[in-house]
């Protein structure tokens, strides 16, 4: 069952650029997608640039979640560099999360959830990890999420 | 207006969501529904002894007459027998079923029927057999231009925000726990108990039994006088022709059910004598004006939906309470995901909104999970939104513009059958 909202084509360039760019400084760090336009389509809400100079990718996260509204709901797409398990590299997992907060109506919450396969599929993602609080999006939290997962 | 079209933004798309206890039907878009129409249906059987058959080859089938709604099935009628059309959650009786749509579109939502798609939720355990059905017979004799069958769970998940989620829906007749999982419920770790508002109103009818106390529902009451506290209550029978046992006992449940409402509370631990008599009592009056204050009572009665093994017949020990219906459905689901289920125990139906049930539903699933799992129970609020959470998640769904291409088109019916709902609505 979906709510058959499409994805505008400008989402799935924005997240191939995040996926397959070679250079890592020109990736993004991180996209937001919004349902918009009478709840139609979703569309690119904003990119993240990677973080620079002093700058952490911890910072940057945070200050990403810092921006997610409480009383409507996200999608972000983020480009992560997950601390591997001893004897393993480093690697880079790209993420998307779906922000559909308690806090938010009932119509944003249904919107976000049942758009959530059209999504994925567009976007060939593989996995996704549902986020209802900003407790479940804290630092930590993801990366611990991040590195049980394969 | 031809067949097939149903263009335009405006879909005017209705929303039927059946329920153990009551069927909600209302427009998509709309907060709440317009009608909630009991399950339980009166029924008259009228044989008419001195009519003559044409044919004589048919046998006499007695006439039926059916009273749907709370209005005419609660008011008494000579041999008026109430049913429900459904068993277990499922439609089972689909002539009676048949009436309670005639009402629907009839009296609920003044409309024809031919003029709205419709949306309708089932149970997470519907068979195929059913569902097919229900599209056939919606089709062929509503002549609704389009359909759209969805599971009542994934509405709920859908409608608290998640696409993977536990959904404990404690109703009339059953608690179930039903995992979702990307949208899709996962068949084989469904759980079912009987434990729930039905039994909830067992237990308070054994209750008025111990105490010696009589429930007279109104029907049967022509006048009451005050009377104190205990004192014996004052009242005049009302006049009335023999009404059948499944009348008088649904009416005797409907005032246990206020009773369970008004009065009855889930202790936040194990019931225990010495702790619960230092809690606050709570006065009730019966409509024949008995009243009394209850204590203890007030949580005694309720324990049995959360630990089995007070009550006091056998049989207790082979049904589930509350907590163990959620981690034994937990249990039956892959390893790796019972983190998200834990995370996103979701309660709904009308028998949750007893005072304390998520209190103590939280304690006893804290005790029973590893304490390195994160878990959350998510509760509306506000009664409308708990008991119709499938409804208003279906609400949502029917109304906007971009769900058109979902449904099931009377064009595609008759091209691909009635099978064509398995494929669409899976």
């Amino acid at each position: 069952m979906a709510s058959g909202i499409k994805v505008d084509q400008r989402c799935i360039e924005a997240f191939s650029d995040l996926k397959t760019k070679k250079e890592k400084s020109n990736r993004p760090f991180a996209i937001c997608f919004k349902i918009d336009q009478n709840d139609t389509i979703i569309v690119v809400d904003k990119i993240y640039k990677r973080p620079t100079g002093d700058a952490t990718q911890e910072s940057a996260f945070r200050l990403l979640v810092e921006e997610l509204p409480c009383d409507d709901g996200r999608y972000v797409a983020v480009d992560l560099c997950v601390d591997a398990a001893a004897g393993e590299t480093k690697t880079d997992r790209i993420v998307l999360l779906v922000w559909a907060p308690d806090s938010a109506p009932i119509k944003k919450k249904m919107l976000y959830s049942s758009s959530l396969r059209n999504l994925m599929e567009e976007l060939k993602a593989k996995d996704h990890i549902q986020a209802n609080d900003k407790s479940d999006l804290t630092y930590s939290e993801m990366m611990s999420k991040l590195s049980k997962r394969k | 207006m031809s067949g097939g079209v149903y263009g335009g933004d405006e879909v005017g798309a209705l929303v039927f969501d059946i329920g153990s206890y009551s069927f909600r039907a209302g427009y998509a878009g709309e907060d709440t529904p317009k009608a909630e129409i009991p399950t339980n249906v009166g029924v008259v059987e009228e044989v008419e002894a001195a009519m003559e058959t044409d044919g004589g080859d048919q046998p006499l089938q007695p006439d039926k007459k059916y009273y749907i709604d709370t209005v005419y099935m609660k008011h008494p009628r000579k041999g008026m027998e109430l049913c429900s059309f459904l068993k277990d959650g499922m439609i089972e009786n689909w002539d009676m079923f048949e009436k309670v749509m005639d009402y629907a579109y009839g009296k609920s939502i003044k409309s024809e029927a031919s003029l709205h798609p419709l949306l309708m939720s089932e149970p997470a355990w519907n068979t195929k057999s059913k569902r097919e059905k229900l599209t056939e017979i919606m089709f062929e004799k509503y002549n609704i231009p389009a359909f759209f069958l969805c599971k009542n769970s994934v509405l709920s998940a859908f409608a608290n925000g998640r696409s993977t989620a536990l959904i404990l829906d404690s109703g009339a007749t059953h608690t179930s726990a039903v995992p979702v999982y990307d949208g899709y419920v996962l068949t084989h770790g469904i759980v079912k108990s009987p434990l729930a508002g039905d039994f909830m109103t067992i237990e308070c009818r054994k209750l008025m039994d111990e105490l010696g106390v009589e429930v007279v529902p109104p029907y049967l009451i022509q006048s009451k006088e005050a009377v104190g506290d205990k004192q014996p209550p004052k009242w005049k029978k009302k006049e009335i022709f023999d009404v059948t046992k499944s009348f008088h006992n649904c009416m005797v449940k409907d005032v246990l059910q206020d009773f369970a409402a008004s009065v009855l509370q889930v202790f936040d631990t194990p019931y225990d004598q010495n702790s619960v008599d230092s809690m606050p009592c709570v006065h009730y009056e019966y409509p024949n004006g008995y009243n009394q204050d209850f204590g203890y009572e007030r949580f005694k009665v309720c324990e049995g939906l959360f630990d089995p093994s007070v009550i006091k017949e056998a049989q207790g020990n082979s049904m589930l309470g509350v907590g163990h219906v959620v981690t034994t459905s937990v249990g039956m689901c892959d390893i790796d995901i019972r983190p998200s289920l834990y995370g996103g125990v979701i309660v709904v139906g009308g028998n949750s909104l007893i005072q304390g049930f998520t209190d103590r539903l939280n304690r006893d699933l804290s005790n029973k999970t590893p304490p390195s799992m994160r878990l959350k129970i998510i509760a509306a609020a506000s009664s409308a939104e708990r008991r119709f959470s499938s409804w208003i998640g279906g609400s949502i769904l029917a109304s906007l513009g971009s769900f058109q291409q979902m449904w099931v088109s009377k064009q595609e019916y008759e091209e691909g059958g009635k099978g064509c709902v398995e494929r669409k609505c899976p």
